[in-house]
């Protein structure tokens, strides 16, 4: 083929991508490049004078027990709240397909949190759940004269709530995406499935949930790449208090590169970061690409 | 028809290039140059519109062809600091900045202009001058003060038979009395935990020498060496009484303000701003307020020179710029500008301040009055490890000298890399 | 799953009538406090109002300028979607069409974007858009709102490939060029997937926090939720005020929830399905 004819053919299909392209590569592309870049200097955002330090910034990520912390909490965070979305949202969708009157209405209801910003969503939750006398809960306890709950206060629960709360957030939206796929499913395979003698569980299991894999699939990655890079809930909640309890990672890069300014420290954890989400991504969705396959088939 | 083919595969790459086009025509600099012959000011700080609105209207009566373009970020949390820093770096910065102290970054780095010769500045008293100078230049102009201390519930005080603590003991003695009865003695949100600390800071070692903190700045002393004793004696008489209890950690500071108001607290530590939430929730609460006052009774309360006002090195305004500096320092301007703050002010002029505020007026003028915060220069960076140290110490999973030895640690690094 | 209504199903719908309606409670508590006065709210925190009142509305209305920041909103939202619609679908048309190896690296960059968080690159996405001029601008935000067509483009390129190629190649021996070919005949078809592209993108574009809060500075050019999050630090202090301008914000989209309602859950459906 000569050059024009490649050249023809070819460009009204890049013309295509090209706008799209662009903008990526103007949020995305580069600044990610960028950040790479500035993770090997001492750049502090003021001075022009920037120096190449070699593998300084990423030391001292990991010999920051702070930081550790904040991609600990992350993770636990990033990785809980996807697993209890998931046991939540597949019975959920089950009983919210099957044949009870209100299930519109239902629908709708546990839609409903998926629908307001999440930073308000924090705000709310964190009235209602304050240790203080004036919070929702405690005062209803004050009144019935018992003991006030620590509740977003006490070291070991501020973790769960926080992982409750995204979990309610988020279960009725990821249940639709379950009911979808539970209509593509033909009643003819649970006909045949009680033919056979089969018993609701094992119906579920041989059926249902091998049927479900697809939406599956997508409902787990948006939920694990949306999670692990979390900040609006976990930051109008808590703050990341108590202490570090729950301060992630994105709070962590802003305090460091944006307030105190240390912009090459903060962009060595972002990169680091960076490729934990990018290494959990990748190996899941192998995982989960696979399992469609062989389940689904 | 081969042509045609052609023909319309080019009109359909021109289209799609008409649209990409019209997407990065946004790219192009467009308004950079006109914005300057435009007779504007751009305007940032860290107060609601609203409640500025009675210090705007003044200036555009004055100057009705300025047009306003009023930024607000709140203050929640650093965020008005790194917006500031933010549009710092990328040299975005409004014309006129409210900025906080230390300023020692932004002045140093050329962000501020040397504002030492405006008439409205050289009127200012020094202390005000030199808390936003830098090198022996002043860069913001900061006509104001808040005094704050511990407001208290008189009503509560009397049913207990108490008048407002003396000395650290007395305070010490009647939160006893108050906790036995389950009030708290003060309330207090999860973000100020150190206020205890600032106040036995303040009255054992500021009130006889007032440059510690400068030190710590430079690397003569450390955080253990200044804090160290404080924060001991903090955790043992605050924490460990109980005066400080585990459930502040999670307390917002509207809600200490409800514990306050609602008597589940008898006193708390703030300032003016304060008032007009307090009495609205709680119309009947008669309340006072007395300095922080040491073991031997000497006062030294919280406090310190309000936020200033600068223009930015590139300012596309200047004119306007220094016309609104001046406004400011008017006695329209600066009116209503403590008006609407209930602060002291450092200028010659008239004012009134909150009838509860009062007794603060005596420490005010003669400058007692400090928050050791505003003289860290890595204030951004190391309040957040205070914040988030202090709760752990009060949950119990750190110890004071961890928290000290972590800030030490920090600074160390920030000393050598700002070198 | 059975056929009739049993008494298992009613017992089944009473449980969850009954978590329904403790999952509602936040949002009860919400609504209901706006109606009371500072010491109700505090008192009787989950009773009903001792009486009706839009007080604390009007109140939270005249400190905010509504109407404007609306409008903000609804520039900047509407603009967006439409963008993102036509970049996304343009884009995985293309990438999924025509197979070469440009393509698939392209397809592939995509995904990347998926997995980076804003927080990570803003001080460098600050440099851009400075040098672009598009700080405190509108076409600035629209621009960066733009990127969801990364979401766009997976979700259409999933049900492009489901689509047969019958249709285009018809099409193509009757001489439409490619324009003409994708706006006429592919794109009509691939409706279901733009309505759900639509509606969370209408969604997480009126909801957006971080990106508002760092690019837009002007408190004229603010959108809703900005205008409400600048306003907590005047609120703070007051519940009673607070509440009503939160639900003040949330109402659009909630407005546009119990409308769009029948079309999300099936939007989510034609999405997740197929993508």
């Amino acid at each position: 083929m000569d050059k024009k004819g490649f050249i023809k053919k070819e460009l009204p299909w890049v013309l295509f991508w090209v706008p799209a392209f662009a903008v990526y590569t103007i949020v995305v592309i580069i600044p990610s490049l960028t950040t790479i870049g500035y993770s090997f200097t001492d750049y502090n955002g003021f001075s022009s004078d920037i120096s190449f330090v070699g593998l300084k910034n990423y030391l001292m990520v990991f010999k920051n027990k702070a930081a550790l912390t904040s991609i600990i909490n992350s993770l636990v965070y990033g990785i809980s709240v996807p697993i209890l979305v998931t046991v939540i949202a597949i019975p959920l969708a089950l009983v919210l397909n099957s044949k009870i009157k209100s299930k519109n209405i239902l629908r709708a209801v546990f839609f409903f949190p998926s629908v307001i910003s999440t930073l308000f969503l924090g705000f709310i939750w964190k009235f209602i759940l304050s240790s203080s006398s004036t919070g929702l809960i405690n005062s209803i306890r004050f009144k019935a004269g018992k003991d006030l709950l620590l509740l977003l206060a006490d070291p070991q629960w501020a973790m769960p709530l926080l992982i409750l709360i995204t979990v309610w957030a988020s279960v009725g939206w990821h249940s639709c995406i379950y009911i979808a796929n539970l209509q593509t499913i033909p009643p003819d395979y649970y006909e045949a499935a009680s033919l056979d003698g089969a018993s609701k569980f094992q119906q579920f299991k041989n059926i249902t949930l091998p049927m479900l894999a697809p939406s599956m699939t997508s409902s787990v990655l948006l939920l694990l790449t949306g999670n692990l890079k979390a900040y609006d809930l976990p930051y109008a909640l808590t703050g990341g208090g108590p202490g570090t309890k729950t301060t992630m990672i994105t709070q962590t890069i802003i305090e460091e590169g944006v307030t105190s300014n240390r912009i090459g420290y903060a962009s060595a954890m972002s990169f680091l970061f960076l490729l934990i989400i990018a290494v959990i991504t990748v190996s899941l969705t192998r995982f989960m690409n696979k399992r469609e396959e062989r389940l689904y088939s | 028809m081969k042509k045609n083919v052609l023909g319309k595969s080019v009109l359909s790459v021109s289209l799609t290039a008409v649209l990409a086009g019209t997407m990065l025509s946004g790219c192009g600099g467009s308004s950079a140059k006109s914005e300057a012959a435009e007779n504007k000011l751009s305007i940032m700080c860290w107060m609601n519109e609203n409640d500025f609105k009675p210090v705007l209207d003044g200036f555009r009566e004055l100057y009705p062809d300025i047009e306003i373009d009023f930024q607000n970020v709140p203050n929640e949390g650093n965020q008005y600091q790194q917006k500031l820093n933010l549009l710092a770096n990328s040299e975005e910065l409004p014309d006129v900045y409210w900025i906080n102290s230390p300023i020692d970054n932004f002045a140093k780095n050329g962000y501020m202009q040397d504002i030492s010769e405006l008439e409205v500045v050289k009127a200012l008293p020094d202390t005000y001058q030199d808390a936003y100078s830098f090198d022996g230049k002043v860069y913001a102009y900061a006509p104001d003060s808040w005094v704050g201390g511990m407001f208290y519930n008189k009503d509560l005080y009397a049913k207990y038979g108490f008048e407002a603590p003396n000395n650290w003991g007395e305070f010490l003695e009647q939160a006893e009395a108050f906790m036995a009865d389950g009030i708290k003695p003060i309330s207090m949100a999860g973000t100020q935990l150190n206020d205890l600390i600032v106040w036995l800071h303040n009255t054992e070692d500021i009130a006889k020498d007032n440059t510690l903190d400068e030190k710590i700045n430079v690397g003569e002393l450390t955080y253990s060496d200044v804090y160290g004793d404080v924060m001991d004696k903090w955790y043992e008489e605050c924490v460990q009484s109980g005066i400080i209890t585990q459930d502040m950690v999670g307390i917002t500071d509207e809600q200490r303000i409800d514990e306050f108001a609602s008597e589940k607290a008898a006193a708390t530590l703030t300032g003016a701003w304060a008032i007009s939430g307090i009495m609205e929730k709680n119309p009947n609460m008669n309340m006072g307020i007395i300095p922080y006052v040491g073991t031997e009774g000497n006062a030294y309360t919280m406090g310190a020179v309000n936020i200033g006002i600068a223009i930015s090195t590139n300012a596309k305004h200047q004119e306007n710029a220094e016309k609104f500096l001046a406004y400011m320092g008017s006695e329209t301007g600066m009116g209503a500008y403590q008006k609407m703050q209930d602060s002291f002010l450092g200028a010659d002029i008239d004012y009134e301040v909150n009838p509860i505020m009062e007794p603060m007026k005596q420490y005010a003028e003669n400058g007692q009055f400090y928050f050791p915060s505003y003289h860290w220069t890595y204030t951004d960076s190391m309040e957040p490890i205070i914040q988030k140290g202090l709760q752990e110490i009060v949950m119990g999973t750190k110890t004071v000298d961890e928290l000290t030895g972590e800030l030490d640690e920090k600074i160390a690094i920030l000393i050598e890399s700002n070198k | 799953m059975g056929k009739k209504y049993t008494k298992k199903t009613l017992l089944l719908e009473t449980i969850m009538v009954a978590i329904a309606s403790v999952f509602m409670i936040p949002m009860y508590y919400l609504v209901v406090s706006t109606f009371k006065n500072q010491q109700e709210i505090m008192e009787h925190p989950l009773g009903l109002p001792k009486a009706f009142s839009l007080a604390n509305y009007e109140r939270a209305l005249s400190t905010m300028d509504y109407w404007r920041n609306f409008g903000n909103s609804l520039l900047i939202t509407s603009v967006s979607v439409i963008l993102v619609i036509i970049l996304g679908s343009m884009a995985a048309y293309s990438i999924s069409r025509h197979r070469s190896k440009l393509s698939k690296f392209i397809g592939a960059l995509f995904l990347i974007g998926f997995m980076v968080p804003a927080q990570t690159t803003m001080l460098p996405l600050f440099t851009v858009m400075k040098k672009l001029h598009l700080i405190n601008t509108y076409k600035g935000m629209i621009l960066l709102h733009c990127n969801q067509c990364v979401f766009a483009f997976m979700l259409y390129k999933g049900f492009i490939q489901t689509i047969p190629q019958e249709l285009e190649e018809a099409a193509k021996i009757d001489g439409c060029n490619m324009w003409q070919l994708f706006w006429k005949i592919v794109f009509p078809l691939l409706k279901p997937v733009t309505i759900t592209v639509a509606i969370f993108n209408v969604m997480w574009i009126w909801n957006d926090f971080m990106l508002t809060y760092l690019f837009l500075n002007s408190s004229k050019k603010a959108t809703l939720i900005m205008q409400v999050f600048n306003g907590m630090g005047t609120f703070s202090n007051d519940w009673s005020m607070m509440m009503p301008a939160l639900v003040l914000a949330l109402l659009p989209m909630v407005i546009f929830y119990l409308i769009m309602q029948k079309q999300i859950v099936e939007g989510v459906v034609s999405g997740a399905v197929k993508g």
